[in-house]
């Protein structure tokens, strides 16, 4: 896996779908590693089984850092277990809350688990302000504490304005990392849909996040309906989406970008090596460069 | 602000069928409920709770990523026409109650959705999605067909005192007004094409042989079309005609009759004798 001995030049990798192993027998050299979420190999342990072809690396979607409902210990033992069962270099999670606490007396009438905390199944964007940093740094802190590996965040996409946001997202990532330390995966098309949402230059913002931290770099496709951007793993990244990369990669070395076209199992294979191609000529113009 | 109840409120119009359509219809009666103070009430009342219900369909959609193959041209259309994020949002509810219970299975999911689907559309004016309805109906019957193929204890023959027609294997029919393969078409070739595509009224049967392993789509005319259709299992043969009669009353008995003949001389449907009667 990835190292950090320059002067290498990022892996390529891709998130799994049910069709990666027929690629990867077709086309074994198309990329470097594979990156399988935590969530689907808790429901399928045999998801894991494509680390006979490629190494693994580790993403998740369940500590809920942002919430106000930590994950639960066998959660957080479990992925223990999967990280060191993958060996993956990192652990990347959301910077979300995936649970929330319940209100006592808000007379819920949902009585299917009467005293459990929700529990949203998605990651949601937290409201941006001095308070959630402060409840993010202490999540960081606990759970870094769980794993030998580093954990990366992962700027979640934003559809709507979180009530109680004072700052902006990036503002809240950069002071979350300057308190924390932690590293990023930045999601670029998660960047590009809450440039769109929040009505920001993606281009000049990017600027302001602490670029120096990104490990990793997602890229996937954007739709639009009902005039919003939306997250796609079924479609072409947006050129705009390339661009961003291509100033990541000029302003530091990233180990690894990943491609997430995971969403649709009919993603026609030529569309997908072409995207690795797109992405590979501006990894291969940043090395040269 | 109260964290809690924010992350708490979000995460409820996520998750309680109803509880969205409550703040919607009177934001603040529901928001006295909550006793949050007064900070907290200002941010609540500016929430795009419009926005919060497309993010609720989004996550629908997305938990539906592992049956999108099983009606591929539907998913396409409902993507050209911009309408999934809408019609998740409008499933959300039902996605949830499906939920509650064990982990739903694939079929679980994609028969909850295909059939809410079928319901949802008949609300909405077919000029403002071309086809849709079409190939839903196309994609519903050829897996259901070759479900049914893959479970034969679903087709038991259950003996009876009276003559019946019967499917031969697994059968459905529809009657389109566009053909899903000229959608499909369409949609390779240039999706923004599909919505100017014209017409083509089509009757198509959906045979599933057991013997073969395979559901067959049949080119039906008009009136082994309306006889197919009118094989439930129950009738007999003559009630069958009756019934086909009803259908296409220009057409007359004789030609029905001839159009059943024909589909059991095809092995397509039966006739079961009565018990006993041999």
């Amino acid at each position: 896996m990835p190292d950090r001995t320059p002067p290498c030049a990022p892996r390529l990798g891709i998130a799994r779908s049910p069709s990666t192993a027929r690629f990867l027998e077709r086309h074994p050299d198309a990329v470097d590693y594979v990156e399988v979420p935590f969530e689907l190999l808790r429901h399928d342990a045999t998801a894991v089984e494509v680390m006979r072809a490629k190494p693994v690396v580790l993403h998740c979607a369940s500590l809920s850092l942002a919430g106000t409902v930590p994950a639960d210990a066998g959660t957080v033992r479990e992925i223990r277990e999967w990280a060191d069962r993958t060996r993956t270099p990192w652990l990347g999670e959301h910077l979300s809350f995936i649970t929330a606490e319940r209100e006592p007396g808000w007379g819920s009438a949902d009585a299917y688990a009467p005293g459990e905390p929700w529990n949203i199944g998605y990651t949601v964007s937290p409201a941006l302000n001095q308070e959630n940093v402060d409840r993010v740094v202490g999540s960081l802190e606990r759970a870094q504490a769980e794993f030998e590996i580093p954990l990366l965040v992962e700027n979640p996409p934003v559809y709507f304005r979180m009530p109680g946001s004072t700052m902006s997202q990036v503002d809240f990532i950069a002071e979350v990392c300057a308190r924390s330390g932690v590293q990023l995966l930045l999601d670029l098309a998660h960047f590009y849909i809450t440039a769109r949402t929040a009505g920001f230059d993606p281009f000049t913002e990017l600027l302001r996040l602490p670029l120096e931290r990104v490990v990793e770099v997602h890229v996937s496709g954007v739709t639009t309906e009902q005039d919003t951007f939306w997250d796609n793993h079924s479609g072409r990244a947006p050129q705009e989406e390339l661009d961003l990369l291509a100033v990541v990669l000029a302003r530091t070395r990233v180990d690894a970008v990943t491609l997430e076209y995971n969403w649709s199992s009919r993603l026609p294979e030529q569309v997908l090596l072409q995207e690795i191609g797109r992405v590979r000529d501006v990894l291969d113009e940043a090395h040269a460069a | 602000m109260n964290a809690d109840a924010v992350n708490g409120l979000i995460a409820r119009c996520l998750l309680e069928p109803g509880y969205l359509d409550r703040l919607r219809d009177g934001f603040e009666v529901e928001l006295d409920l909550l006793q949050v103070d007064d900070a907290t009430r200002a941010e609540l009342t500016a929430l795009d709770l419009a926005q919060v219900r497309r993010f609720g369909g989004l996550i629908s959609k997305v938990q539906h990523n592992d049956t999108w193959e099983r009606f591929p041209l539907t998913r396409a259309l409902l993507k050209c026409y911009g309408m999934e994020l809408e019609v998740f949002a409008a499933y959300r509810n039902r996605h949830l109650d499906l939920l509650r219970g064990a982990r739903p299975t694939r079929d679980a999911k994609t028969l909850s959705f295909l059939s809410f689907l079928a319901d949802h559309l008949d609300g909405i004016d077919p000029a403002a999605c071309p086809g849709l309805v079409d190939v839903l109906v196309h994609e519903r019957w050829t897996w259901e067909v070759g479900r049914e193929l893959a479970e034969p204890d679903r087709r038991q023959v259950v003996e009876s005192a009276r003559e019946r027609v019967v499917p031969r294997d697994a059968l459905r029919v529809a009657a389109l007004r566009y053909h899903p393969f000229d959608i499909a078409s369409a949609l390779r070739d240039d999706s923004s094409a599909v919505a100017d595509l014209a017409p083509r009224p089509t009757y198509l049967g959906y045979w599933g042989r057991r013997r073969a392993d395979d559901v067959a789509v049949l080119e039906l005319d008009a009136v082994t079309a309306s006889v197919l259709a009118c094989v439930d299992g129950v009738r007999s043969a003559a009630e069958v005609v009756t019934a086909a009669h009803v259908l296409l009353p220009e057409v007359g008995r004789e030609d029905l009759a001839a159009a059943l003949h024909q589909a059991v001389a095809r092995d397509v449907v039966a006739v079961v004798e009565p018990v006993g009667s041999k």
